[in-house]
């Protein structure tokens, strides 16, 4: 009994992690229908960012936060000017092949400029713990999980009442109604991998005294954010928010029958059976599946 | 011409001619290549060339002619390559039994991600197929009694045919030039007969080509298929000819983009794309390999990563829309009609 209140405070507090980890490449599906597969190696870049950072300075990784988002802003325009502003326009086959071509020397590169050591910073709030449920909880997984809902929270009601989220939703639903209806396109795009890459940096800020770092740590990670969104919905913010707690569950429950290491089988295996049974995920509409090109 | 399974060639002929050619003249020069080389050097690169040619023909017929991308078809080479090392090693039965086993696991799995992933629209097949390379590399490493886990699998060093192991590595060539030899008749069958044109027409527009009373996912189960069994015959030859297989070789992610890189960079478009894809980058894959292994770990990975994105961007078709539209010049005549007409375009 013990063990299973932990294991669901656990699964709690890893699916506010795995809710904030896959906002972005959430935003960035809904509102140009591209799935990206360097999503991932966004994360471990922001990763190695922050790591580098701590190593250097000796400043508590935390604190590398206005850093990251800094050159987020910078990387994230810099990406849809050199990459997606061809990619919107282009057939599904090819954002799919040309994002899978950048992620794979992504990884090799950092393998290049950091080695394939496994490297991880030491905080001084690993230090902390919180003892609740008759079991400690630490407090970056806490603080991790709390940020999470709050990106995400925040994300819904940007979504919601601002100009810019109110445009972006506009741009998802119809493409075509909403250029003839004036608003911007290319600024909307531009403005969505922006907030994405900023999520993106959020995420790797708050991941960062919880995992380690090395150059295929991005594959781990868009794996989960992958399966998340296509239980949640693909598109749907507040889908995948459910479904990043359900996947956590169910890994955390898994893990402690069978074993952590079988996490990635897991996986496939929700992915299988989601597509066979609820290709629409949690939160779709019928017919989101259709929604190809 | 009405030779029974070559029905298709009257067809072909008079559609593409010099891919047929092509596609028969590079296994035959390979052939010769491998009788002739002195050296033990160049029949491995041949052999190399052969093999990737083969495995990229096969991913073609779904990724290209289907217009479905599968980014998981380790899962497949793999499953064909333990499948055969396990059945000598753990239990002595010939590792051809072994990997027509594999072969048959490779099917099935097929048939289920293909009903799965196939029957949507959109990017679905490719996330599936991308989160199944590795799921079954944690299988590989984790279930150490059977798999001997991240360890790796090693096989003897001597043995007679029925094990497949041979002191002559020329063999191992022309093993591989068969391979190749059946995966080319098959891609030319799936592309030029009537399933293959149903895979087409379904590829480039699945709710006209329903309404035309095209069976879509059933001619896409055929082709994902058909695709997976040729990959694991091929993943099984190649963990025989290596003696050696570990999760990582056998199931990781980088042998799924060499396979998508080697049949994009040659062309989808055509049977004959993903054999010039491998003539071409598998030496270059060596060379690099050979000359800055030391000094540049991940070179080959990293220009070949760059490479892909820039091919599909800037020169969607690949290096078979550049050989056609060099040839038409040459020849006055217009060749970008038949490329048109010849399948699915990446973009």
């Amino acid at each position: 009994m013990r063990d299973i209140v932990q294991l669901v405070v656990q699964s709690v507090l890893l699916g506010g992690v795995y809710a904030l980890l896959s906002l972005g490449l959430n935003l960035i599906f809904g509102v140009t229908r591209i799935v990206i597969f360097v999503y991932g190696e966004l994360v471990m870049l922001f990763m190695y960012v922050g790591f580098l950072f701590w190593k250097h300075s000796g400043i508590d990784p935390y604190y590398a936060l206005p850093l990251l988002l800094l050159v987020a802003v910078g990387s994230g325009a810099l990406l849809y000017d050199l990459l997606f502003r061809r990619l919107v326009r282009a057939g599904h086959l090819a954002q799919i092949l040309a994002t899978l071509g950048l992620s794979y020397a992504l990884q090799n590169l950092a393998q290049l400029a950091w080695t394939a050591d496994v490297q991880s910073v030491r905080s001084a709030w690993n230090g902390y713990s919180i003892h609740l449920a008759r079991g400690n909880i630490s407090a970056p997984s806490l603080i991790a999980c709390v940020v999470g809902l709050l990106a995400a929270t925040g994300l819904l009601q940007y979504l919601r009442r601002s100009n810019g989220g109110l445009a972006m939703r506009a741009v998802a639903q119809d493409r075509t109604g909403a250029e003839l209806v004036g608003i911007p396109l290319d600024r909307i795009y531009r403005l969505t991998l922006v907030l994405a890459t900023m999520l993106v940096a959020l995420s790797a800020t708050f991941m960062l005294p919880l995992f380690s770092v090395y150059p295929t740590v991005g594959l781990d990670f868009v794996l989960i954010a992958f399966v998340v969104v296509v239980l949640g919905g693909m598109g749907s913010i507040a889908g995948g928010i459910a479904a990043a707690f359900i996947i956590s569950l169910i890994q955390n429950f898994s893990g402690y029958f069978f074993g952590i290491e079988w996490q990635d089988v897991v996986y496939f295996a929700v992915f299988v059976l989601t597509l066979l049974f609820r290709p629409a995920g949690l939160a779709g509409v019928r017919g989101t599946e259709q929604l190809g090109e | 011409m009405s030779v029974p399974g070559f029905d298709w060639l009257p067809f072909a002929w008079k559609q593409d001619p010099g891919a047929l050619a092509f596609a028969t003249a590079v296994p035959v020069i390979l052939l010769i290549a491998g009788l002739v080389a002195p050296d033990p050097q160049v029949v491995d690169l041949l052999f190399q060339v052969a093999l990737w040619a083969g495995i990229a023909t096969a991913w073609n017929i779904m990724g290209g002619f289907g217009g479905q991308l599968s980014l998981g078809h380790s899962a497949f080479y793999g499953l064909g390559g333990y499948a055969g090392a396990l059945s000598l090693t753990g239990i002595g039965l010939s590792p051809i039994l072994g990997i027509a086993i594999g072969v048959a696991l490779a099917v099935m799995l097929a048939l289920v991600v293909g009903l799965a992933g196939l029957r949507l629209r959109g990017p679905f097949f490719a996330m599936v197929t991308f989160v199944m390379g590795p799921a079954f590399q944690a299988i590989a490493t984790n279930w150490t009694r059977l798999t001997g886990g991240s360890g790796g699998v090693s096989l003897p060093l001597r043995g007679d045919w029925t094990s497949l192991i041979f002191g002559n590595r020329r063999i191992y060539l022309f093993i591989a030039l068969g391979l190749l030899a059946v995966a080319l008749y098959l891609a030319c069958r799936l592309r030029y007969g009537r399933t293959g044109i149903h895979l087409v027409a379904a590829g480039n527009d699945p709710e006209v080509a329903s309404s035309l009373g095209i069976p879509v996912l059933r001619v896409r189960l055929i082709g994902i298929a058909a695709s997976a069994g040729l990959t694991a015959l091929a993943g099984g030859l190649a963990a025989f000819y290596v003696l050696f297989l570990d999760p990582e070789n056998a199931f990781g992610a980088g042998i799924s983009i060499k396979i998508v890189t080697i049949a994009v960079i040659g062309g989808t478009s055509s049977i004959v794309g993903p054999l010039l894809g491998a003539v071409v980058l598998i030496p270059i894959e060596q060379f690099l390999s050979n000359t800055f292994a030391g000094r540049i770990p991940g070179l080959s990975g990293i220009i070949f990563g760059l490479l892909l994105m820039f091919v599909v961007l800037a020169v969607p078709g690949g290096m078979v829309r550049i050989v056609r539209r060099v040839w038409s010049r040459l020849s006055g005549r217009s060749a970008v009609g038949t490329a048109a007409r010849t399948g699915v375009e990446t973009s």
